[in-house]
């Protein structure tokens, strides 16, 4: 679990199995098939050493934000299942926050670690050492 | 014929991998609630491990002639 900020907002996100369907029930996409995608597109860009990549840089070109704030609802309301109250849709939940900083890394940053760690195989360790891999040939 | 099998293959969606998992958590006893708790590699560990205990199990051995004969005695 990981307390995110939105705007002046503070989000828990859980990434778990449920995360997985509500994100398919809501955006009738999978989670994981548009994460690989995401991975793809970054693949595509020049390869650079891990020193070389500046993390501001990598989530304000590579990330697509509207794609971080539908996986920040589905993990907010994967944390929330259980509660009496009722989990708003996606644009409710979006107009609930005054203003959202994509500019914030540490928003990016902390989200994909969570997405990293409940998703992915070998969780954000796993991820590193691939990519430092696919990074290597 | 051929149509009854493509619907039925059709039934089984392979793209559903969030419903594969969530099967997975339901088949180990798990109620939604406490599959929310894992996070998708711990459920799937988890759900080797319960399956591993299943077949470590004993089981009932073969009835044997002494054991139908005493059976059939009483």
């Amino acid at each position: 679990m990981k307390e995110l900020n939105i705007g002046e907002t503070k989000v828990r996100v859980r990434a778990t199995p449920l995360a997985l369907l509500f994100y398919k029930q809501e955006f009738k996409a999978d989670l994981l098939s548009d994460l690989a995608k995401m991975e793809g597109t970054k693949k595509e860009k020049p390869i650079k050493t891990t020193k070389e990549v500046d993390e501001t840089e990598e989530s304000a070109i590579n990330i697509d934000t509207v794609f971080m704030l539908q996986i920040a609802w589905a993990t907010a309301k994967a944390d929330a299942y259980g509660n009496s109250k009722s989990f708003p849709s996606f644009e409710l939940w979006l107009s609930e926050f005054e203003s959202i900083d994509f500019g914030d890394p540490s928003f990016c940053a902390a989200l994909m670690e969570e997405v990293a760690d409940g998703f992915l195989r070998g969780g954000k360790q796993g991820q590193i050492k691939r990519r430092q891999g696919s990074r290597a040939t | 014929m051929e149509e009854s099998k493509d619907k039925s293959k059709g039934d089984r969606d392979p793209e559903r991998l969030d419903l594969e998992i969530l099967a997975i958590g339901k088949k180990t006893g798990l109620s939604f609630a406490e599959i929310n708790e894992f996070r998708v590699r711990d459920l799937l560990s988890y759900a080797r491990a319960y399956s591993g205990k299943e077949d470590d199990k004993p089981r009932p051995r073969k009835a044997k002639q002494k054991d139908i004969d005493s059976f059939y005695a009483n």
